[in-house]
């Protein structure tokens, strides 16, 4: 029987899925992925984890724990930084060593240091092999495979029209991304997957820049775009954000995330903001905020979790940096999950967002 | 051009003579105060962390005393402090003050701070630099050495209180000091002083050491007075962070993992900034002959949560008696007094029983 490995769905699931997924089914192993998050799952990871840690990482124990015994192993890599001169939230840095500390009987952990600073991703991922003892052909192929994968799916969340088809283009199986949401020039491609592995994210300024002013970036029957900005375990946890991004849709709005922009403008943009940014997805909150706001959505929301670190300075960076004034919404998350509250708040933002329009 | 810089625990004297030697006007601001704090939580945002919020109120006291440039540290790691000097920037600018910015490290590279000093004043020779850089660096030492032997002495001087007192006394003195040779002559001075002071070598008080983040545990204003209070009630507190560890780190940095690799029994990663030193310092004082260890940190600082997952862990499996405090600007003296009183009186318990 083939290992069994768990992978929690929260935090950088939703960045790095399809290329964990491949790498690990390639070597053989089984994955299982948490449920998405309920209210079991929360209440367990605000009950063992520490009080002061930010809301996501108190949902990620409970995905821990939801999969404790479904798994000889839990995939919980030490994530430092993806880029070089850039770093992941220091919450990352530990969460091995949290996980382990803080838990009770748990399956091992399988982990590996990912860290561009120091070392390729390769070498990291090499490591990681040999600890489920795959042979050295196998793991090159399988970091070849899942790097491909990771790069289509990097090209084609540019081409995503809503959250919704986010999810399925993680998942990559309910839809199947490479053939349905494509544009038509890359229709027909799925054998030129494996051909084109060594595209690097740095070259990724051919990609198409945005999908907004096309008509496909808007649902037709809405009159109103809402820039959602925040980190992709914050927007696309259903759970965690109390359904926003489905109760925007009701009122009439369609949602844009910094993920349906290219990575290059991203960067480009959030350089005018700041020059000292150093985190990978501050980057993208930044870069997203200032390129939506002049692209005139109709309003931005922001969503935040209680506690975190780099974003309690980001927005108010970037709230005070802004040039176009657009109306902005500061939505912040904690475990209480004060719902009418939110709602009040989303409803009165949307009169303002619709009488403005009108002017 | 008047230069202001934040507070950070006594080391007024080594920044300002670092500007000095630069050939700039200092300003140095009024000391943390209470109305420093509530300024900078005014206008800091709502969840950035102390230090951000005491450092604002810092600048917003000196700009309206006249200064018009700022000093800031600047980029470090993973953690929020990198991005302090732009965030207060933009809030600053907003609230209608006219002043630039300078950071000591511009970018990262261990040699970036050429620029950093360039930046304060442009016609600054390669000699100036180095001059200034030497007489900072002596100027830390000492008064880290001096810190060092206060905490120590509140637990064995007779005369409550006289430490402390001649701790403030001499830091004039290390002020004053202009050259290399008046700061060695300060140091005999001051290390005289510090001999006469009547000591009773028969008691034997409780050893705590402190971990945690760098700013809490050098700023007493922030961490209400955490040693003082200690030595107050007789206990020897030793505290292996401060500036000079900090200075030496950045060169022999092999030293920096060492500390972290005390704990490698609870982590196999750094945590970023001090984190992997609050879990290596606690592990390695479970072994020596420390009573209690006391990690502080601001409420929510990234590195030092993780920190504390861990450190109960240790505590645990080690068996070493431990209080986590964190402090932000709604912390009340009278509850961390409390709490303190509590944790000593437990650990006396526990020493006479054996």
């Amino acid at each position: 029987m083939s290992v069994r490995v768990g992978i929690p769905r929260a935090l950088l699931y939703y960045n790095f899925y399809p290329f964990w997924k491949t790498f690990l089914t390639e070597l053989g192993a089984e994955v299982i992925v948490s449920p998405p998050t309920n209210r079991q799952i929360l209440s367990d990871g605000v009950k063992y984890a520490v009080d002061e840690v930010c809301l996501p990482v108190k949902i990620f124990f409970g995905h821990v724990i939801s999969l404790k015994d479904k798994v000889d192993y839990l995939f919980i890599p030490r994530i430092a930084s993806i880029e070089k001169k850039f770093f992941i939230c220091a919450k990352f840095w530990g969460l091995p060593d949290v996980i382990r500390n803080s838990l009770e009987d748990i399956p091992p952990l399988l982990t590996t240091d990912i860290n561009s600073n120091r070392r390729s991703l390769y070498r990291s991922m090499w490591q990681l092999g040999r600890r489920l003892r795959a042979n050295l052909f196998k793991i090159h192929t399988a970091y070849r495979k899942a790097r491909g994968i990771q790069e289509k799916f990097l090209q084609s969340r540019q081409q995503i029209r809503s959250p919704a088809e986010f999810l399925a283009l993680l998942e990559g199986e309910k839809v199947n991304p490479l053939t349905s949401i494509l544009s038509p020039k890359g229709r027909g491609d799925n054998k030129k997957i494996y051909s084109d592995i060594n595209v690097t994210i740095r070259k990724s300024s051919s990609y198409s820049t945005s999908r907004l002013g096309s008509s496909n970036g808007v649902n037709p029957a809405t009159n109103s775009k809402i820039g959602l900005i925040g980190r992709p375990y914050n927007i696309y946890d259903d759970y965690l954000n109390m359904d926003i991004v489905a109760r925007l849709e009701e009122m009439g709005a369609s949602v844009v995330t910094p993920e349906m922009l290219s990575p290059t403008l991203l960067y480009e943009e959030t350089k005018r903001l700041s020059r000292k940014n150093y985190w990978t997805y501050g980057k993208d909150m930044l870069g997203a905020a200032r390129y939506l706001a002049r692209e005139r959505v109709d309003g931005l929301i922001f969503l935040i979790s209680f506690n975190c670190g780099p974003d309690s300075l980001l927005t108010e960076l970037a709230i005070r940096k802004i040039e176009d004034k657009i109306p902005v919404l500061l939505l912040i998350f904690d475990e209480e999950r004060a719902e009418a509250g939110m709602m009040t708040r989303i409803e009165s933002f949307m009169e303002i967002v619709k009488k403005r329009k009108k002017q | 051009m008047k230069v202001s810089f934040p507070h950070m625990g006594n080391y007024y004297p080594a920044f300002k003579s670092l500007m000095e030697n630069l050939g700039c006007e200092v300003l140095v601001p009024p000391s943390t105060s209470r109305k420093t704090m509530k300024l900078g939580a005014k206008y800091a945002p709502e969840f950035s962390c102390l230090p951000f919020k005491i450092n604002l109120g810092n600048y917003i006291e000196a700009l309206d005393l006249g200064a018009d440039v700022l000093f800031q540290a600047g980029r470090a790691g993973p953690c929020r402090y990198g991005f302090y000097g732009e965030v207060q920037k933009g809030i600053l600018e907003d609230l209608g003050y006219n002043f630039r910015m300078q950071e000591l490290f511009p970018e990262f590279g261990l040699f970036s701070f050429i620029k950093g000093l360039k930046g304060l004043n442009p016609e600054a020779t390669i000699f100036q630099m180095t001059k200034a850089a030497l007489i900072t660096i002596k100027k830390i030492n000492l008064i880290d050495e001096m810190e060092h032997l206060v905490r120590k002495l509140r637990a064995y001087e007779v005369k409550k209180g006289e430490a402390d007192k001649v701790f403030a006394r001499t830091l004039e003195w290390v002020d004053e000091a202009r050259t290399l040779r008046e700061i060695r002559a300060a140091r005999r001075r001051i290390l005289k002083r510090f001999r006469a002071i009547k000591k009773d070598e028969t008691r034997s008080p409780l050893k705590i050491a402190i971990v945690g983040e760098l700013y809490v545990v050098m700023e007493p204003f922030s961490n209400s007075d955490i040693e003082r209070k200690l030595g107050q009630m007789g206990v020897e507190v030793f505290r292996p962070l401060c500036l000079s560890q900090i200075l030496r780190h950045a060169l022999f940095f092999w030293e920096y993992r060492d500390i972290t690799r005390k704990g490698r029994e609870f982590i196999d990663y750094e945590l970023g900034a001090h984190g992997g030193h609050s879990v290596g310092h606690t592990v390695e004082f479970s072994k020596k002959d420390f009573q209690g260890v006391i990690h502080i940190y601001p409420f929510g600082c990234l590195p030092e949560v993780s920190a504390r997952s861990i450190l109960d862990k240790v505590r645990e499996k080690l068996n070493i008696p431990l209080m986590h405090l964190s402090f932000d600007e709604q912390t009340g003296e009278t509850g961390v007094e409390t709490r303190l009183e509590a944790f000593i009186e437990m650990l006396e318990r526990k020493k006479n029983s054996i």
